[in-house]
């Protein structure tokens, strides 16, 4: 069973090798020129001599330049569902086309079957996996010495690509081994991914332990105050809010109508005349700037924890599939 | 343990519906039993419980002594089965199927496969998907046959193939169980090759067991009685019709005989082919379903 | 070698029929004694038939002392039936003028042969073969 299993995995591998060849051709030059741009745009130097406290302009600019590469940023992540269709294809064709029924009477028990293909699928997607955050990695180093890494960059290293990778096999596999069809468990489980990644990365990442929050007047002197510096560099700020003087969080209506009643700028006065202008207007009323963070030591645990969601997903939706199929009649 | 097959009160239910009950037989080793019965009545179900695609609802069923659901590992090895549908790797080829067959862990002659491939003209390289139905077919059996196993469960495996094909795959069958002594469950609709091969039979309707026995004993314990109208009882009253039908002045049964046929002179008696009990039970269970709608006539002494 | 064939519609039972071929075979002198009988394998191979059909045709054929099997060696013929037919010129003289009766009252070879088949049955049953 086991050569059988290699041998209807062929053109599956075939492709997955074309899909890695393609993307690499794509990021290589990509990757290249962000590169370039790193050291052209004086950011690198800038780095060397004043760390990333003194570049904030230059850290900003090449940090909005990678939305020139949206297509590839695109692709990569919608890599890791291309691995579980290539891993769960097979298998569910041969639930489809009812092959399984010449499977299980050769002299091989179904329990055999199914673990003798799950181990094959999750090793080609572990090598998968480890080939795509290899160039993912190698896409995103410049932007991971600037930016925060609980976001864009987040699926870049460690085993998070691989947890992507099982979870959206797990999910076809569920779909299919249940419907019997190809397409729709592939159609679910592009679904599914989607909403798994926007849930997880929007609702629960920012959550998965407690932002550490800090707090600062508003205005410091007649200037509205810099970011705080307690905050580590290449920190992920969740949130920054405006609170008053009771402590209250001031609401977006309120802030709109302080806009609307003391913003008002008028041509030729300078940054230090707007500020002074807008204190006056604001009287007696101290707003605190709060802002939450995670810092950049904690990435290793989120990633932990990440990884941990959709592996636990998967390793669900996998002991399902075992046990139907050693159940299954017919 | 020299039962190959044994099956005890066997049922097997889907929802309310009984596909199979009460089916209690058993094979002998080198055994070759004809599984015979309209379609959905139960035969591939029955096939499907001794290989262990099925678990029995009630009663058992043993492959040499081991359970084909629990005991798998040991069962499957030793059992060939070929479905209706005769499915197969499509973007295998031939050659890759054999090969296979091969790699498992299973009595494999190699030999005998490639032989027989070569022998049918079936080209190696080729994929099976390219193959037609009928050439599927041999490479499913050639399949199941070169495992050596010492019981072959075939589903209609030869329904597909022309006259000359079907002599061949019965002549190579019979090869096959005359050197290796397996027992054979084989179901079909074409009674002639049945006749020819198997040496036992076992009728199934509406999901139960009609008859099970040897091929010379059903045809010994049975008879055609051909009599005037208005004396049917006399056969009756002894022996169990099977089925009776009526011509204009005379009536012809089908009987199962319990005890010597005593009849008078204006009867004849004839032996009835497996072809025409098979046909008599098969049209006595219509009669069971779905009741005949003939005038009552009246019995005049 | 021996070349065997089953009728289906002569009504007689496929493993008599063999029989019977094996013993007209020895009496016509296609089959001598010493002669070896095709294997199991090969008569199921070629007439597609049960294998326990040419078991009890060859165990019938042994029982009544005309063949023997050597394991390992294959299946022999070590006696011949009756005598050669050369012997029964009497029978073969009476079988002729029958014969010739028969064609001059009109009845063309396929009745005869026909007339012969029924005739000998009924004997058979009559005489309680």
């Amino acid at each position: 069973m086991t050569w059988a299993t290699w041998r209807q995995y062929r053109i599956e591998l075939i492709i997955a090798l074309a899909v890695i060849g393609w993307l690499t051709a794509f990021i290589i030059p990509a990757g290249a020129s962000l590169v370039t741009r790193f050291e052209d745009s004086g950011l690198a130097a800038c780095l060397r001599s004043d760390g990333l406290s003194g570049c904030g302009t230059l850290a900003q600019r090449f940090i909005d330049s990678y939305r020139d590469f949206s297509t590839v940023t695109m692709w990569l992540e919608f890599l890791p569902s291309a691995a579980g269709v290539l891993a769960a294809a097979p298998i569910i064709m041969e639930i489809e086309q009812r092959t399984y029924r010449m499977a299980w009477t050769q002299s091989v028990t179904r329990g055999r079957w199914i673990a003798t293909k799950l181990a094959l699928a999750l090793v080609g997607i572990a090598v998968f996996s480890a080939a795509y955050a290899a160039m993912k990695g190698w896409f995103y180093s410049p932007l991971l010495r600037v930016d925060e890494p609980f976001n864009r960059t987040f699926g870049a290293t460690s085993v998070v690509p691989f947890a992507y990778a099982i979870f959206c096999f797990g999910v076809a596999l569920a779909a299919g081994v249940l419907s019997r069809r190809t397409i729709p468990a592939m159609l679910v489980m592009v679904i599914l991914y989607f909403v798994a990644r926007v849930f997880v990365g929007d609702v629960l990442r920012p959550a998965f332990t407690a932002p550490l929050e800090v707090r600062q007047p508003m205005f410091t002197g007649e200037m509205l105050s810099p970011r705080p510096e307690v905050i580590p560099e290449r920190s992920w700020i969740v949130s920054i809010s405006m609170v008053d003087k009771s402590g209250q969080i001031v609401e977006q209506a309120e802030i709109d109508q302080i806009d609307a009643t003391c913003g008002r700028m008028e041509k030729g006065m300078t940054e230090k005349e707007i500020s002074a202008a807008f204190l006056a207007c604001l009287g007696d009323r101290e707003y605190t700037q709060r802002f939450t963070y995670h810092p950049p030591d904690r990435l290793v645990k989120f990633q932990a924890m990440e990884s941990g969601i959709y592996v636990g997903a998967a390793a669900a939706l996998l002991a399902l599939v075992v046990g139907l199929v050693v159940r299954r009649a017919r | 343990m020299n039962e190959v097959l044994r099956t005890e009160n066997l049922g097997k239910k889907y929802g309310s519906h009984w596909a199979l009950k009460e089916c209690t037989f058993s094979l002998r080793p080198g055994q070759v039993t004809a599984l015979v019965g309209p379609n959905g009545a139960g035969k591939s179900t029955m096939l499907e419980l001794a290989i262990g695609l099925l678990a029995p609802t009630e009663g058992t069923v043993q492959v040499l002594g081991s359970s084909p659901t629990q005991e798998a590992e040991q069962v499957l090895p030793r059992v060939g089965f070929v479905a209706q549908e005769h499915p197969l790797y499509r973007g295998f080829s031939v050659e890759e199927t054999l090969k296979m067959g091969k790699l498992m862990k299973q009595r494999w002659d190699d030999e005998f496969a490639r032989r027989r491939i070569e022998k049918l003209g079936l080209p190696m390289k080729k994929r099976v998907g390219r193959l037609s139905g009928g050439q599927q077919a041999q490479v499913a059996l050639t399949l199941a046959v070169a495992k050596r196993p010492d019981l072959l469960l075939l589903d209609e495996p030869i329904a597909a193939f022309d006259p000359l094909a079907r002599r061949e795959f019965l002549q190579a069958l019979m090869e096959t169980v005359a050197e290796t002594g397996a027992a054979v469950l084989l179901s079909s609709h074409i009674l002639g090759d049945l006749e020819r091969v198997c040496d036992s039979m076992l009728l199934v309707y509406g999901g139960r067991m009609q008859i099970f026995g040897e091929v010379d004993q059903i045809l010994a314990g049975h008879r055609i009685v051909i009599g005037p109208v208005g004396e049917e009882a006399l056969a009756s009253k002894v022996h169990e019709v099977i089925h009776q039908s009526r011509a204009e002045k005379q009536v012809s049964t089908l009987v199962k005989l319990d005890g010597p046929l005593v009849l008078g002179d204006r009867w004849a008696v004839h032996e009835p082919s497996l072809e025409d009990i098979v046909l008599g039970y098969l049209e006595r269970g219509n009669d069971v379903a779905a009741p005949s709608k003939r005038p009552k006539e009246k019995v005049t002494a | 070698m021996i070349e065997l064939y089953i009728d289906r519609r002569s009504g007689v039972s496929p493993y008599l029929q063999i029989v019977e071929q094996v013993k007209r075979a020895l009496l016509l002198g296609t089959l001598h004694v010493g002669d070896q009988l095709p294997t199991l394998k090969e008569v199921v191979g070629k007439l597609a038939i049960n294998p326990n059909t040419v078991l009890k045709a060859y165990r019938e054929l042994e029982y009544e002392g005309l063949i023997e099997t050597r394991p390992g060696l294959g299946t022999f013929v070590i006696r011949s039936p009756a005598g050669p037919l050369d012997s029964h010129a009497g029978l073969r003289a009476s079988l002729l003028d029958w014969l010739k009766e028969a064609r001059q009252a009109g009845l063309d070879e396929e009745s005869i042969v026909a007339l012969f088949d029924s005739t000998r049955r009924e004997s058979r049953v009559k005489e309680g073969i």
